[in-house]
This record gives structure tokens, C-alpha cells and sequence, in this order.
């Protein structure tokens, strides 16, 4: 090869050096600023790919107006339970001044029509942001009662449920503690979530008091195909084993079939938080051996996609079992059909300076049974007993609630529950 | 000019060391690790001790397990391993078989760490080791228990390209550069 005289060889191996140098630098660099890469790589088998952006930015133009969709209010059956999860959580505690019938009806009566319109599209009564209201974004309100108002108000509320017993590793905090009342709303869209509460929140003035908000999210509708697993804020695919409407035994896990909730379900919420920090420490590796399951694509640790079910009796090389008997899911599993429920459960992220990471996170735990103690009690005794994920997850909040029937149209939640009288007579007085 | 591009490629070459030393993978060392065992790995003792014991060197979390093998690959331990801080002790049932024996243990560490592992002692003679263990000859050490499947880790080795491209880049500028500096003289 011939060398230009202008370029003598000192100079050419200089730059020869210098530019092997620089790809050398910038390999290096490259790596070091994307620490993630070999991450990523794992995940782009099993997650949309970062690479057809064109595909997903088409589907969401051509989605009609997400915030246009509603979800019918009246029926057999409350909706916001078998309601596939909307994006966001607002879900309210709320006191009676008065454990009275006539102040429970008087509340459930204001709420009913609040919901009946909002979920509509349409303003609330004396709507002073009817503007607010013009996208339901598929809007659910649902509304629950805790024991107090059950045993003290509903006839022959006897078995209809109990209080959740106590767990060893709960650390319950009054201020998200038990209330008269819950009132679920969710929407995909925040704004349409904080107006519905605000109406919510004007209704009660004079009959009911605020204790508890607690606010959820999970991905934005649209961020990624409907019906993916949630993830959780720990990472995890969270929910694999949930029930669908299409499972055969859902209604029969789901909605009461006795009276007096027939139609109706039984609501458990469980505040959980997690110690980011402490969770921080775990690699990947620990992380999956803690809950049983592959971070990338929530599969267990003995099969390749999400769904796969998993071994308990596959072992490694040593005889040791491939799922950790302690994991978290071989703790949650149980050969009993009937220790099934619905999760519907969203993310919590709220300010606190006093902890190191600056806030306080966690999952806003909401789960529906037709037999809490039958199907749902069982397996948090056994968390409660082992699981290594306690070691990061600890229950501050803890509560449960009767979920009545749907109302039909003109009626009011709970009406029949009550025992009220027809609502046209009522409504006059 | 010559100058300045020698200066450049100086430049460029401890800067681009320095990175490289940033990105290579850092070993375990906040992890937890066997500190010792009793037998000792590679011990060779007149009967088999009535339990085994293995000290690491931070707290385990609960539960942790642990096989021992006979020479005939029969599981000679009794009960449950029993944890005390970093501690864990398995009782053995008896056996007469001389041979060596291998514990294997499967541990977690306080921080969520994972940790699998083997220790082999013989009793009498030496022989091969226990029928239903696994690579005989050099004793394994603490190994980061594997998570999904037996194929080689891709995260691992992606980050042993990104280890020995810039290396090799860097060597051979370093070639270059002491090639241009002694034809300078």
C-alpha cells in the first residue's frame, strides 16, 4: 500500500492508533451509558418491540376516542369489578357522621345518580365543571360497605361476611384503616377519575367524612395492548393467574349467589408497601428466585412464556427445585380451585421525604370474592407464614366490604339490600 | 501536528482504558459467600459426622435446604437445616459407606441474594463422589444459582464482548502508538 508523502508513517499509525482508540472509547462508553442494553435484549423476545414504532402509533390514531368509551352503570351486577382494569384508581374511605339507614340511603342515593350520569359521558347534578365530564374514558364507580354498616343496618347480614383475621406479618396502619364505605372509581383517563371524586367528595358533605384516598395507575390505555398483565412497581408481572370472564368458574368465584348480596361480591383492600430501597440490593437473579417467576416476561422460572404453568417438581443440578418452595408463588398456589380470586389491584406512588427513595410505593391490593374467607383467607395465611417476598412487601392497610348488586335504572346501590322502599315513592319525600 | 495527534491518541487511549475498566462487570464482592464448612471442602475423616455445618459470610434468610450424598448417591441428611444467622447446620442420619460425600447447599442471603453450592468431604477413601452429584474432580465453589434455564446466560455474555472489543481496539492503538514512538528515534 502506498503511503502519501504528505502522510508520513509516524502519522499514519498515530491516527491508525487514535482512531482505534476512539472505537475502543466509544464501545466502552456506549456500554457504559446503556448499562440496560443487555436487559432490553432479553426482554425483546417476549415485550413490543421499540423497533416497529410505526405499528402502535398507527393503532393509537385509529382508535376511536378512548375517552369516549363508557361502561354501563345500571345492571344486575356493579361494574368496576369484572370491568377490565382502567388505567387509574381513585378509591375513597369514607365515614357516616351516623350509622343510620336513612343517612346511608340518602349518601347512596346522591352517589348512585352522580355515577349513573358521569359513567355516561353526561355532567352530575349541579355540575359545576359539566365540561369535566364530557369523557367517561370508560368510568366505573363502585361502591362497597364495611361491617359496621352491614351488621348494624342490613337484615340478616349474619355470614354475608366477616373481618379479615390477623396476619403475622401485617403491620396495619389505622389511617388506612377500616370504613363505613368505599367507593372505587376508575377511569383511563386522571382527570375524569379526580372530577367524578370531586362530585363524590360534595355529595358527602353533611352525611359522610373523608378518611382515606388512595390513589392507583397502571400503564396508560393504549401504552400497551389491552389485557397484558399488570406490572407491578417491585417489576413483576403481576396477576398471571387472575381469572377472565372466560373462565367457567369466574361468576361462581366472583358474585354471591345467596342472599342477602346475591348479585353482589365482597371487596378486600390491602394497602402494600414496598421497600424500594431495601429491593433496590436485589439482582435480577434473586429477584426472580424470590417471587418463582422471570422478570422479562413474568414466565415461571421452569418454563418460557407467562402463561406456562409452573414445575414445583423440576430440580436443578444440585436436586434443589428449579421454584423455590418459599417463592412467592409456590406459597400462593394451592391445589384447592376454590382458593381463587380476582385481583384487580393498581401501583401506588406517594411523596415521603422521611424514607430515602422519597416516596412511599406500593400496590393498592383490591381483590373480589364471593367467599373472602373461603378463597381468600387461606392464602394470605400462608404468605403471612412464608414467603420470601415479605422481606420487601409489608400490608399497612386492611379492609374489607360488602359489594351489593347493581342497581337497576332508578334505583340506588343497595337499595334492596337496605330493604328501602320503591324509589319513585322515596324520591318525592 | 504530529504533536497533537500523538497527544490526542494518548488521550484517547487512557480515557478509553479508564472506561473500559468502568464496564467491566464487578465481581460479586457485596454478595455473600461460603466463608468456611464443617468438613472443610476436600477433608478426609475416619466416620461420618452426625451434622454438617456451613458459615457464610452474611445473614441467610429463611429457609434454606440442604442435600447430602453418600458415595452411593443416597441422601443422608435428617431433618431440616437449621438457620442461625449466617449459620446453617443439617443433621445427618447415619451411614457406614466409606467414599466421598457432597454437600450441596441452596441458600438465600438477607439482601435476596441466591447462592448455590458444593463442599465434598470423604470418609475412609476418596472415590469419585456420590453417584447422583455432579462434576467430579475440581470441587465447585459458590456459584450464583442460574434463574431460567441452563443456556449460557446471554446478559453475561454480551458483557464479555463489551469487555473484549474495546480491549482489543485498545491493544492494538497501543501497538501503533509505541510502533510510531520507536520509528520517532
Amino acid at each position: 500500500m502506498a503511503v502519501n508523502p504528505r502522510w508520513g508513517r509516524r502519522a499514519v499509525l498515530r491516527t491508525g492508533a487514535a482512531a482505534l482508540g476512539g472505537a475502543g472509547t466509544g464501545w466502552s462508553a456506549a456500554v457504559a451509558l446503556d448499562g440496560s442494553r443487555s436487559v432490553g435484549a432479553v426482554g425483546a423476545a417476549g415485550a413490543p418491540g421499540t423497533t416497529d414504532a410505526g405499528a402502535p402509533a398507527a393503532a393509537i390514531a385509529s382508535e376511536p376516542e378512548l375517552g369516549n368509551q363508557t361502561v354501563p352503570f345500571h345492571g344486575p351486577r356493579q361494574s368496576g369489578v369484572a370491568t377490565p382494569p382502567q388505567a387509574h384508581l381513585s378509591l375513597l374511605g369514607l365515614d357516616l357522621h351516623q350509622a343510620d339507614r336513612g343517612v346511608l340511603e340518602r349518601l347512596m342515593r346522591l352517589l348512585s345518580d352522580d355515577a349513573a350520569r358521569l359513567s355516561r359521558g353526561l355532567p352530575a347534578l349541579a355540575d359545576t365543571e359539566p365540561e369535566l365530564a364530557a369523557r367517561p374514558a370508560r368510568l366505573t364507580m363502585t361502591f362497597g360497605f364495611g361491617p359496621r354498616l352491614m351488621t348494624d343496618l342490613v337484615p340478616d347480614a349474619g355470614g354475608a361476611f366477616d373481618a379479615l383475621p390477623d396476619f403475622g406479618t401485617d403491620r396495619l396502619d389505622p389511617a388506612w384503616g377500616q370504613t363505613d364505605v368505599a367507593v372505587q372509581i376508575c377511569a383511563d383517563d386522571p382527570l375524569t377519575v379526580a372530577h367524578a371524586r370531586r362530585m363524590v367528595l360534595k355529595d358527602c358533605v353533611g352525611l359522610a367524612r373523608l378518611r382515606w384516598v388512595q390513589h392507583g395507575f397502571r400503564r396508560a390505555r393504549g401504552a400497551e395492548p389491552d389485557g397484558t398483565t399488570m406490572r407491578n412497581v417491585l417489576g413483576q408481572v403481576d396477576g398471571t393467574v387472575n381469572p377472565d370472564q372466560a373462565d367457567p368458574d369466574f361468576d361462581q368465584l366472583v358474585w354471591r349467589a345467596s342472599e342477602p348480596l346475591a348479585g353482589g361480591t365482597v371487596m378486600v383492600v390491602r394497602r402494600i408497601r414496598a421497600r424500594m430501597e431495601a429491593w433496590d440490593k436485589v439482582d435480577r437473579a434473586g429477584r426472580e428466585a424470590v417471587v418463582g417467576r422471570r422478570l422479562d416476561n413474568g414466565a415461571p422460572l421452569t418454563g418460557t412464556r407467562e402463561h406456562d404453568e409452573p414445575d414445583f417438581e423440576a430440580t436443578d443440578r444440585l436436586g434443589f427445585p428449579v421454584i423455590d418452595p418459599a417463592s412467592h408463588v409456590a406459597r400462593a398456589r394451592s391445589d384447592d380451585p376454590a382458593e381463587r380470586f380476582l385481583r384487580r389491584g393498581y401501583n401506588y406512588a406517594v411523596p415521603d421525604p422521611a424514607r430515602p427513595s422519597g416516596e412511599d410505593s406500593g400496590l393498592v391490593f383490591i381483590a373480589y370474592a364471593a367467599d373472602v374467607g373461603r378463597q381468600f383467607v387461606p392464602v394470605q395465611r400462608r404468605l403471612a407464614e412464608l414467603d420470601r417476598l415479605n422481606t420487601w412487601v409489608t400490608t399497612i392497610g386492611s379492609a374489607v366490604y360488602a359489594v351489593p348488586p347493581g342497581a337497576a335504572e332508578g334505583e340506588f346501590v343497595g337499595q334492596r339490600l337496605l330493604g328501602a322502599a320503591p324509589p319513585a315513592a322515596e324520591a318525592r319525600s | 501536528m504530529r504533536v497533537a495527534a500523538g497527544l490526542a491518541g494518548g488521550v484517547l487511549v487512557t480515557l478509553g482504558v479508564l472506561l473500559a475498566l468502568v464496564s467491566i462487570p464487578s465481581p460479586a464482592a457485596a454478595h455473600a459467600t461460603l466463608l468456611a464448612s464443617t468438613p472443610e471442602d476436600g477433608d478426609v475423616l475416619d466416620a461420618l459426622p452426625d451434622r454438617v455445618s456451613l458459615e457464610f459470610t452474611e445473614d441467610l434468610a429463611q429457609p434454606a435446604y440442604v442435600i447430602v450424598r453418600a458415595p452411593d448417591g443416597a441422601a443422608v441428611t435428617e431433618g431440616e437445616p437449621e438457620v442461625r444467622g449466617a449459620l446453617v447446620t443439617q443433621m445427618l442420619a447415619g451411614a457406614d459407606l466409606t467414599g466421598t460425600y457432597a454437600i450441596a447447599y441452596r441458600v438465600v442471603a438477607e439482601d435476596g441474594h441466591p447462592l448455590t453450592g458444593e463442599v465434598r468431604f470423604s470418609v475412609g477413601t476418596p472415590t469419585g463422589g456420590p453417584s447422583g452429584s455432579v462434576s467430579a474432580g475440581s470441587a465447585p465453589r459458590d456459584e450464583v444459582a442460574t434463574t431460567t434455564t441452563a443456556e449460557p446466560d446471554p446478559e453475561t455474555s454480551t458483557r464479555r464482548i463489551d469487555v473484549a472489543v474495546p480491549a482489543g481496539l485498545f491493544a492494538v492503538a497501543l501497538v501503533l502508538l509505541a510502533w510510531s514512538r520507536r520509528k520517532e528515534t
